[in-house]
């Protein structure tokens, strides 16, 4: 590692064949912000078109892109300046930026790659700062040589860091992979969860295209297809449209899902786990077990007969800061034995629990009448006013309301406990995807009780527990119990002396 | 720290946060908390008459001059009985190893912060509660600014002990954090903040 092949007080460019990479970059981002414009060229009137121009038009585009790639790597240049100690990054093509990170802000140097760097076989270089903005620079293209040796010589100059990097030196050469989460639990957790988002997506794309349509004048074809639709028999358009909304949903889910977590896989990096993941943006998350303040863990009935489990890890942020939800790292589609693996690496040991505490049935029945009653007597009354269903179909919609509203209730209440043990508090919830949130008591920052003057009779209360990764709640249950409780955690917390992150 | 058992609990003996005898907020508070809400309602009576005399012509508004002073005064008696239930209802306890603010007319909550777990104190004194002698003390954790315990109309004694029983602590754990974890521990620590998404804010800077 001692010999010198790159002279880096001088200013350096990446590798020529980046280019290629900033090329796909730029491509990758050009489509991604114009793509419902592309999207409308292409099935607007062919008949105004001639297959010369369509060609021509490719052609230009193709060529500014390479330009633009061409002088986004032109004009990247890096140099370590040794009178300042510092690594200096000047880019732009017109808006020149020039970034200097001191050596001693420093804290990791992290040397990738992802799929496209992986066929030129180019490394990316990334710098991890200490500022609080978390502003970090990353060198998209270089050889393996210039990546090893620009991070030796960067680590190097600074003493105190010499371990860390040989913390990390195996990064690039043996990747010891813990686990690896196979493409057939991935399809699994893409057919199974999800189902909101993928659905807000769906109508985010179709109304990205509609408005596309009518900025350039051509919203006659939504009408056109409309008018078309109306003239089908109502049923078989019902149908139709829950079939497709269906297989719709079903297949964004299995695209982002696999896009995103492609090669999903956990390596053990000296204290730390290290996750990598993506299939066009190769992702690279840090998660350190002290760090770690709540683990949750998400199962529905279907992902139970699958045999999949999502894992979700909220840390806490940088030292004394405050907790964010960006924080959070999930881990999709783990079978229960690798669900128990990462269970015990990040807890030390599988949570057991000796104590349950139940909701009072009270949280049904006040959920029932906001919920269920409440909208009900709203919707007659509303109706009543304005007229708008017969009174037939006004209770058809109401009685199915009542049924999907009271089976999502009885659910959660059913699934709502609280579970507790000496170590490890876990809070369960949910209708069909049931979470399980698992604390350590240590971790806890604050505690919060409520109980309204009401519950006083009844011997009702609520908790809060607040850790530097989020809060947990758990509501209407047994109030002595709770108090019980609490003080049992404010002793563990007041008598710990570990480290809780 | 790896030696910490904590096998034998008798829960029964914990002590219990719920028994812990509160401290009512100074008498002196509640005078400061009136004298801010009249002139709350002296600005809202201003407007109030304002809004009446402008439109006194109108005949709606007529000879209602009754009803807006009623309307007003209901306010001001509403308003000072629930702080006077309010301020009754809140309590502070300073415990060995944790602060307990108890408050709420509706909902009664009670928040418990420990003392090794707060990352930093305030103090504050306003105008008003300067020229009585009043504080007020804002204890920060690392749970959100949900889980920050604040408690007005204190002595101003009060509020500094507090203070200095709490930063005392802070100080303690600090340097046993030091003494405990040399160098390796605190630096990766922050050296593992690799965030992926922040990766993508950046591709778009350079461009």
């Amino acid at each position: 590692m001692k010999q010198r092949n790159f002279d880096f007080s001088k200013p350096q460019r990446q590798s020529l064949i980046g280019v290629v990479v900033l090329f796909v970059n730029t491509l990758q981002k050009s489509v991604r912000a114009l793509w419902p414009i592309i999207l409308v060229y292409l099935f607007r009137n062919k008949t105004t078109t001639s297959l010369l121009e369509i060609y021509s038009g490719i052609f230009g585009i193709v060529f500014c892109i390479v330009l633009i790639a061409f002088l986004r790597y032109w004009f990247f240049q890096f140099y370590i300046d040794y009178s300042q100690n510092e690594f200096v990054i000047e880019s732009g093509i017109f808006n020149k930026t020039k970034t200097t990170i001191p050596f001693h802000k420093i804290q990791k140097v992290t040397i990738d790659q992802s799929l496209i760097q992986r066929i030129f076989k180019v490394y990316k270089l990334e710098l991890d700062t200490a500022g609080s903005d978390k502003k970090e620079a990353s060198i998209k293209a270089i050889s393996e040589e210039m990546a090893l040796e620009l991070k030796s010589s960067l680590v190097q100059n600074d003493p105190k860091k010499t371990f860390v990097e040989e913390n990390q030196y195996q990064e690039v050469g043996s990747p010891k992979s813990l686990i690896s989460i196979s493409i057939a639990s991935l399809l699994k957790i893409g057919i199974t969860a999800n189902y909101l988002a993928s659905f807000a997506y769906l109508i985010l794309v179709f109304s990205t295209i509609s408005e596309n349509l009518k900025q350039i004048g051509r919203e006659d074809v939504i009408e056109n297809n409309m008018s078309q639709l109306e003239k089908l028999p109502i049923s078989s358009l019902f149908f139709g449209f829950l079939f497709f909304i269906i297989t719709a949903v079903l297949v964004i889910n299995l695209v982002l899902t696999l896009v995103k977590y492609f090669n999903f896989n956990i390596r053990k990096d000296g204290k730390s786990f290290v996750l990598n993941y993506g299939l066009l943006n190769v992702k690279n998350t840090i998660i350190s077990p002290e760090k770690v303040q709540i683990v949750k863990w998400t199962q529905n009935f279907f992902q139970k007969k699958l045999n999949v489990n999502t894992i979700e890890i909220f840390q806490a942020s940088s030292e004394m800061k405050r907790a964010s939800a960006k924080d959070k790292t999930k881990i999709p589609g783990c079978n229960l034995n690798e669900k128990e693996k990462i269970i015990a690496l990040l807890l030390d040991k599988i949570p057991s629990f000796d104590k349950v505490l139940y909701p009072n049935i009270r949280k049904l029945i006040v959920g029932i009448f906001f919920f269920v009653l409440l909208p009900v007597v709203l919707g007659f009354v509303i109706n009543g006013i304005v007229q708008r269903f017969s009174l037939s179909t006004m209770i058809v919609i109401l009685l199915l309301y009542v049924f999907f509203m009271g089976v999502i209730l009885l659910f959660s209440y059913k699934n709502y406990r609280l579970f507790v043990s000496d170590d490890f508090i876990m809070k369960q919830s949910g209708a069909w995807d049931i979470d399980r949130e698992i604390i350590e008591p240590y971790k806890i920052q604050a505690v919060k009780t409520h109980q309204f003057f009401w519950q006083k009779w009844t011997d009702i209360g609520s908790v809060v527990l607040y850790t530097a990764g989020g809060r947990i709640s758990f509501s209407t249950t047994n109030y002595t119990a709770i108090k019980k409780e609490v003080n049992v955690w404010l002793y563990q917390v007041e008598t710990s002396k570990r480290n809780w992150m | 720290m790896e030696d910490f058992t904590n096998k034998t609990l008798n829960i029964s003996a914990l002590p219990k946060f719920e028994e812990t005898q509160l401290q009512p907020l100074e008498k002196k508070y509640f005078f400061v908390m009136v004298l801010q809400r009249s002139l709350f309602y002296m600005m809202l009576l201003g407007v109030l008459l304002v809004i009446y005399f402008m439109n006194s012509k109108d005949s709606f508004l007529e000879d209602k001059l009754m009803y807006f002073l009623g309307i007003w005064s209901f306010l001001v008696l509403f308003g000072i009985l629930y702080l006077r239930i309010s301020f009754t209802k809140k309590g502070f306890a300073l415990r060995e190893h944790d602060v307990i603010f108890k408050s709420g007319v509706v909902s009664e909550t009670t928040v418990i912060v420990t003392n090794n777990r707060v990352q930093h104190v305030a103090l504050h004194q306003g105008l008003l509660s300067r020229y009585f002698g009043l504080a007020s003390i804002e204890l920060f954790t690392a749970g959100g600014s949900s889980s920050d315990l604040k408690i007005n109309g204190l002595l101003l004694e009060d509020a500094k002990k507090i203070k200095e029983s709490v930063s005392e602590k802070i100080i303690e754990i600090t340097e046993e954090f030091k003494e405990e974890a040399p160098t390796y521990d605190s630096l990766t620590n922050e050296a593992l903040q690799l965030e992926g998404d922040n990766k993508e804010d950046n591709e778009t800077k350079e461009f």
